[in-house]
C-alpha cells in the first residue's frame, strides 16, 4: 500500500466513485466528471487513476454484469473503501479547516 | 458478439492490438469501456468513433495494462511442459511424415545451398588474412593516363620499392617482378615455368609458411625457393634442400640455382600463388630488363609500415617519386598513388589491370548472395503455407489444451518451439548435404577451393544462431500466432472456420512463385549468354591452327624445316605475338593523338594462316618491297577509333617511323569475351623476333600433326618443354568458368523450381484433405474428374500464371543489368529462356497436381462419406 496522499484528480475520481455508487465504472465515472464538474478526461486516465486508487487501498472492485454495447463484457464496479472513505474525509476536514484559517478580511472583496 | 448492428464494429486492427498488448486481467473492462465508448458515438458518426476508438485504444497503451501486475502474476513454465513440448514436437514430426518431410527437406536444401554460398562468400571476403602483418601491409596502386582514360595499375615502378623504404613511416617494402616462360631444368625434368623475383624481406611482410630451410636464404642471390608442389614436380620424394637447379630465361642466360627453402602448398585463403621465388638482386645481375630507370613497372610493390603509422604519411614522399616517373615515361605517366590494403586488395583486383591477385566480379557475387537469401525465404514460405494448413489436423489439441489451462502464450510457445526443433533438425541436414554434396561438387567446378571452415568461430554462432532465429521466427511467427488464437469453445464445438479462404497462402504462394521464375529466368538468360558466347565467331577461323612457341630464331628455322615437309601442313607463319595468347601491346600516333592498340608483328603468310578476314585492300606481299617495313594491316575497330572512311589512303606513326594502311580485316577477338574487340595493327617482322611458329593443319589430320610437331620439337630443341597447343584452346578458361557457372546456375534453378514446387504440392494436398468430402459428394453426382481438377486447381493457376508474369520480366531485367555490367556489349535477347521457364512450369505444376489428382480419381466416396 502506497502512502495515503491524495491527489487533485484522484480526490475528484474517489468522489465521483462515491457518488456513482452502486455503478461505478469507467465510463460511468469519465461521464459524471464531465457533467458534474465540467472535466473532460480521456477514458485511459480514467482507467489509470481508478487502478491506482484501488492499489492504494481506497477502492475495492468486482466484475459486474455483462450488457450488449460492451460486446457481452463485464464492467468493473468500483466501490469506496473504508480507507477511502477516511480518506475522503481527511481531504474535506484538511480543506475545510484550512479555509476556515482564512481572515475574513482576505475573502472581502469590495472592490 | 452478438450484436444488433453487426455492420457497426470498431475497427478491428486496433481491437486486435488491444488484445495484443493489453494484460488479459484487464482486458475485459478495458475493451468493454472502448467499446461502449464506440457504440455511444457510432450512432452520431461512423468515422468519429471509429477515431476515437483508435485513439482510446493508443492511450490505454500504458506501463500498467501492458505490465504483468506482480499480484497476480504466474510463474514461468515448468521444466516438464518444455520437456513435453519437444516430445509433441517429435511426435508431431514423425506422425506427418509427408508434410514434415517436405518441411525439413525443403528447409535443407535452402540451407544447404545458403551455407554454400555463405561459405564462398565468407572465404572471398576473408582472403590475405594468412599475413600475420596484413593490417600494415598495403600495395600501391598507380593510376595512369592511358590513351584514352585513367586505369588503374596493379603494377608499380621498379625503383618505387627501394625509394620508399627511407619514409621513415616504412618498414619495408617489397616488389614483385613476375616472368613468364623460363625454362627450368633438373637432370631431364624441363618445365617452362612462371618466376617471381622478389626483394629479400618477402618474408618478412608476407607470412607464407616455410616447411624446410632458411627462409632468409634469397638474400643470397644464387639461392631459389620453392613451393612444396613445385619441389615435388622436380625431385620426387628426395629432399629439396641443396638441390640445383639450372634455369634458361627468356632472354636466353642460363643459371645455376640451389634451393635454399621450400614453402607449404599455398592455401586457398591467400589471393596470390607463387612457384619459384629468386631476387631481385639476380634479376638486375642478369639485366631482364631495364631496372635502371623510373620508366620500368614492376607487377607489385608492398608496402609494409611501421606499427601505428598510417599510409597517408606516405603521400607527400609519393608525389616526388611520381614527378620522376613522369618525366621518366611520357607514355604512360601516373597520376596518382594509392595503398591499397593487403585485405582488400583482392577485392578490387577486379577493378586493377594486371593485378598478381585473383578476382571475382562483385556482381557475381552479388548475385549469390541475392540468391541465397532468395532460396531461405523460398523455403520460409513453404514451410509457413504447409504449417498453417497443416493446423487444420491439430484443432483438437489446441482447443484442449486451452480448456485446459494453456493460454495463448503458452500455444505460441509450443508452436515456437515446435519451429525451432524442426529448423534445428534442417540446419543439421543441411549442413551435412552442404558438407558432403554441395561444397565439394561446388569445389569440383572452379580451380579455387572453398574450404569447409568458417573464417572464425563468431562468424559460425553469427551464422547458425542468426539463421536459425531467422528461420524459426520468420516461417514460425504467421502459423503459431494463427492457431493461437482460435477460441477453444468453437475448435472443440466443430465451429472453427479454418483456411476457407487462406488469402495469405495465396499471397505467399504467389510470391514464391515470382521469386522463383525470377531465379529460372534469371539463371536462363545467362545460360543463353554463354550459350550465345560458345557459338560465338571469333572473328577469324582457328579449329585448324596448331601454335608451337619457340625461344629462339635457331629453333624457329629448325622447327620451320620440319613443318615444310610434312604434307598434313596447308600453310604456316611465324610471329612475334599471337592473337590470344599473347598480345603485343604499343601505342601509335596520329594527329598529336596517342592510341592503345594491340600489336602483332607477323610473317608474310600470317593473316591467311590464321584465317583473318579480309575486308578491304590486301593481305602483305612477300614480292612487294615496301611491305617489309612501312605496311601495316588493321581491323575495322582500328579505323572507326581514327574515324576514317577511306582507310587505305591513311598513314600514321608506329615505332618513330611512318606507317601506311595497305588492306583492312574484320574484328577479331584477342581477349576473352569480357573486354571489347581493341584495335590491331599488324606488320611484318623479321625472324630474328619470332616467338611463335603457327600452322595451319589439313582437317582431320590435326591431331596427327600435333604429334608429328611434339616429336620433332624433342629432336630439335631437348632443352626446352614442348609447349604446342590448339588455337581452340585459347579462351579454354573463359569457356571452362562459364560452363561451371552454368552447371551451378542450372542447379539453382532446380532447387527453387522444387522448393516452389513443395509448396503447392503441400497446399494442394492439405486443400485436398480439407475437401474431400465435398469431392467426394459430388463425385456420387456424377462429377467428373475434370470439373473437380478445375474445382481444385483454378485458383493455383492463376497464381502460378501472375507469377510468372510478374516474375519472368523482372528476372530477365536483373540478369541484363548484370550481363551489362560484366560484359562490354550487347547480348542479344532470346526467346528460348521464356519458353523453357513456360514449359517447365507447365510441366512441374502438372506434375504436382497431378500426383493428388490421383487420389481424387481413386479414391472411393463411400469410404470418405462413410464416417462422421
Amino acid at each position: 500500500m502506497k502512502g495515503t496522499y491524495l491527489g487533485e484528480l484522484e480526490e475528484l475520481v474517489l468522489l465521483h466513485v462515491g457518488i456513482l455508487y452502486p455503478e461505478a465504472y469507467g465510463v460511468a465515472v469519465m461521464d459524471e466528471i464531465e457533467k458534474q464538474a465540467g472535466r473532460s478526461l480521456n477514458i485511459s486516465a480514467v482507467h489509470s487513476v481508478l487502478t491506482r486508487l484501488e492499489e492504494k487501498g481506497f477502492l475495492k472492485s468486482k466484475m459486474g454484469d455483462p450488457t450488449e454495447e460492451r460486446g457481452g463484457r463485464r464492467k468493473r464496479i468500483f466501490l469506496l473503501t473504508a480507507s477511502g472513505k477516511r480518506a475522503l474525509e481527511e481531504a474535506n476536514e484538511l480543506r475545510t479547516q484550512l479555509y476556515s484559517q482564512i481572515p475574513k478580511v482576505a475573502l472581502q472583496f469590495s472592490y | 458478439m452478438n450484436n444488433k448492428s453487426p455492420h457497426h464494429k470498431p475497427p478491428r486492427w486496433a481491437d486486435k492490438f488491444l488484445e495484443w498488448y493489453c494484460h488479459p486481467d484487464l482486458l475485459e473492462e478495458i475493451q468493454g469501456d472502448a467499446h461502449e465508448l464506440y457504440h455511444r458515438t457510432v450512432f452520431q458518426s461512423q468515422s468519429k468513433a471509429k477515431l476515437q476508438f483508435a485513439w482510446n485504444v493508443v492511450r490505454f497503451f500504458r506501463l500498467k495494462n501492458i505490465r504483468k501486475r506482480k499480484s497476480r502474476q504466474q510463474t514461468s513454465i515448468p521444466m516438464d511442459m518444455l520437456r513435453n513440448y519437444f516430445l509433441i514436437a517429435f511426435r508431431n514430426i514423425s506422425r506427418n511424415a509427408v508434410p514434415s518431410s517436405i518441411n525439413i527437406f525443403g528447409l535443407s536444401i535452402a540451407i544447404g545451398c545458403a551455407v554454400t554460398i555463405y561459405l564462398l562468400l565468407d572465404s572471398y571476403y576473408h582472403l590475405d588474412r594468412l599475413h600475420v602483418k596484413g593490417d600494415r601491409l598495403y600495395m600501391v596502386m598507380n593510376e595512369v593516363k592511358g590513351a584514352d582514360a585513367s586505369e588503374k595499375w596493379a603494377t608499380s615502378p621498379y625503383l618505387l620499392g627501394p625509394a620508399i623504404k627511407e619514409n621513415t613511416a616504412v618498414e619495408t617494402a617489397v616488389r614483385i617482378e613476375m616472368q613468364d616462360g623460363s625454362s627450368v631444368r633438373y637432370n631431364d625434368a624441363v618445365f617452362s615455368e612462371r618466376i617471381w623475383f622478389v626483394d629479400d624481406d618477402f618474408f618478412e611482410a608476407f607470412s607464407f609458411p616455410i616447411k624446410k630451410g632458411d627462409k632468409n636464404s634469397l638474400r643470397d642471390k644464387n639461392h631459389i625457393i620453392l613451393t612444396q608442389g613445385m619441389a615435388t614436380k622436380y625431385f620426387g620424394d628426395e629432399d629439396a634442400i641443396g638441390k640445383v637447379l639450372s634455369i634458361k630465361f627468356i632472354t636466353g642466360q642460363k643459371a645455376e640455382f640451389t634451393v635454399g627453402a621450400v614453402t607449404e602448398t599455398i592455401s586457398d585463403n591467400s589471393s596470390m600463388f607463387f612457384n619459384l621465388l629468386l631476387s631481385t638482386e639476380k634479376l638486375e645481375d642478369l639485366k631482364l630488363m631495364d631496372t635502371e630507370s623510373w620508366k620500368t613497372f614492376t607487377n607489385a610493390t608492398y608496402v609494409l609500415l611501421k606499427q601505428g603509422h598510417h599510409p597517408s604519411e606516405l603521400m607527400t614522399s609519393l608525389g616526388q617519386y611520381q614527378k620522376l616517373q613522369r618525366v621518366a615515361n611520357l607514355n604512360w605517366p601516373i597520376q596518382r598513388f594509392e595503398l591499397i590494403p593487403m585485405r582488400e586488395v583482392a577485392i578490387r583486383s577486379y577493378d586493377l589491370v594486371n593485378s598478381l591477385s585473383w578476382s571475382n566480379h562483385p556482381a557475381g557475387m552479388i548475385a549469390l548472395g541475392v540468391i541465397a537469401t532468395f532460396l531461405v525465404v523460398l523455403a520460409c514460405f513453404n514451410y509457413m503455407n504447409v504449417a498453417v494448413a497443416s493446423v487444420s489436423t491439430r484443432l483438437k489439441e489446441i482447443g484442449i489444451r486451452k480448456v485446459t489451462g494453456g493460454g495463448k502464450k503458452d500455444i505460441v510457445l509450443q508452436f515456437m518451439i515446435e519451429n525451432v526443433t524442426l529448423c534445428g533438425l534442417a540446419i543439421v541436414v543441411g549442413t551435412a548435404l552442404a558438407y558432403y554434396f554441395l561444397v565439394p561438387g561446388f569445389n569440383s567446378l572452379y580451380p579455387i577451393k572453398t574450404p569447409f571452415t568458417f573464417s572464425s568461430a563468431s562468424a559460425i554462432l553469427f551464422f547458425f544462431g542468426g539463421m536459425l532465429i531467422f528461420i524459426a521466427l520468420v516461417s514460425g511467427a504467421y502459423p503459431s500466432l494463427y492457431v493461437a488464437s482460435f477460441n477453444a469453445v468453437n475448435i472443440l464445438k466443430g465451429k472453427q472456420k479454418f483456411g476457407s479462404k487462406s488469402k495469405l497462402s495465396k499471397i505467399l504462394l504467389s510470391i514464391q512463385f515470382t521469386l522463383s521464375f525470377t531465379t529460372i529466368v534469371a539463371c536462363l538468360v545467362f545460360a543463353s549468354s554463354s550459350d550465345y558466347f560458345e557459338k560465338m565467331d571469333w572473328g577469324y577461323g582457328h579449329a585448324q591452327n596448331i601454335v608451337v612457341p619457340v625461344e629462339t630464331k635457331e629453333q624457329y628455322l629448325a622447327m620451320k624445316d620440319r613443318v615444310v615437309i610434312n604434307k598434313d601442313i596447308i600453310s604456316y607463319a611465324g610471329a612475334v605475338s599471337q592473337i590470344g595468347r599473347h598480345n603485343g601491346t604499343g601505342t601509335v600516333h596520329y594527329k598529336e593523338q596517342l592510341i592503345n592498340v594491340a600489336r602483332f608483328p607477323v610473317d608474310f603468310g600470317y593473316l591467311e594462316t590464321m584465317n583473318v578476314r579480309l575486308k578491304q585492300g590486301r593481305f602483305f606481299d612477300r614480292g612487294i618491297e615496301s611491305d617489309k617495313g612501312e605496311s601495316v594491316v588493321v581491323n575495322e575497330s582500328f579505323v572507326k577509333k581514327m574515324g576514317w572512311t577511306e582507310p587505305l589512303h591513311e598513314s600514321f606513326d608506329c615505332d618513330s617511323a611512318k606507317r601506311f594502311v595497305i588492306g583492312v580485316v574484320a574484328d577479331f577477338h584477342i581477349n576473352d569475351f569480357y573486354n571489347k574487340v581493341d584495335p590491331v595493327v599488324f606488320n611484318i617482322a623479321t625472324e630474328d623476333d619470332f616467338r611463335y611458329l603457327v600452322v595451319k593443319a589439313e582437317v582431320g589430320r590435326i591431331q596427327s600433326t600435333l604429334e608429328y610437331l611434339k616429336e620433332n620439337w624433342k629432336e630439335i630443341a631437348p632443352d626446352d618443354p614442348y609447349r604446342g597447343f590448339l588455337q581452340d584452346e585459347v579462351f579454354a578458361s573463359f569457356f571452362q568458368s562459364n560452363k561451371s557457372n552454368n552447371k551451378i546456375l542450372y542447379f539453382i534453378s532446380a532447387v527453387a523450381l522444387l522448393l516452389s514446387c513443395m509448396g503447392l504440392y503441400g497446399l494442394v494436398s492439405y486443400n485436398l484433405t480439407r475437401r474431400i468430402k465435398e469431392f467426394s459428394i459430388r463425385k456420387v453426382f456424377g462429377a467428373n474428374i475434370l470439373s473437380i481438377f478445375k474445382l481444385m486447381n483454378g485458383d493455383y493457376m492463376w497464381v502460378v500464371l501472375i507469377a510468372f508474369v510478374v516474375g519472368a520480366p523482372l528476372g530477365f531485367y536483373l540478369m541484363n543489368k548484370m550481363l551489362f555490367a560484366i560484359y562490354p556489349y550487347d547480348i542479344p535477347l532470346r526467346i528460348w529462356p521464356f519458353l523453357v521457364t513456360i514449359a517447365v512450369m507447365i510441366l512441374t505444376v502438372a506434375l504436382t497436381i497431378s500426383t493428388q489428382l490421383k487420389r481424387v480419381a481413386h479414391e472411393n466416396p463411400t469410404e470418405t462419406l462413410r464416417s462422421e
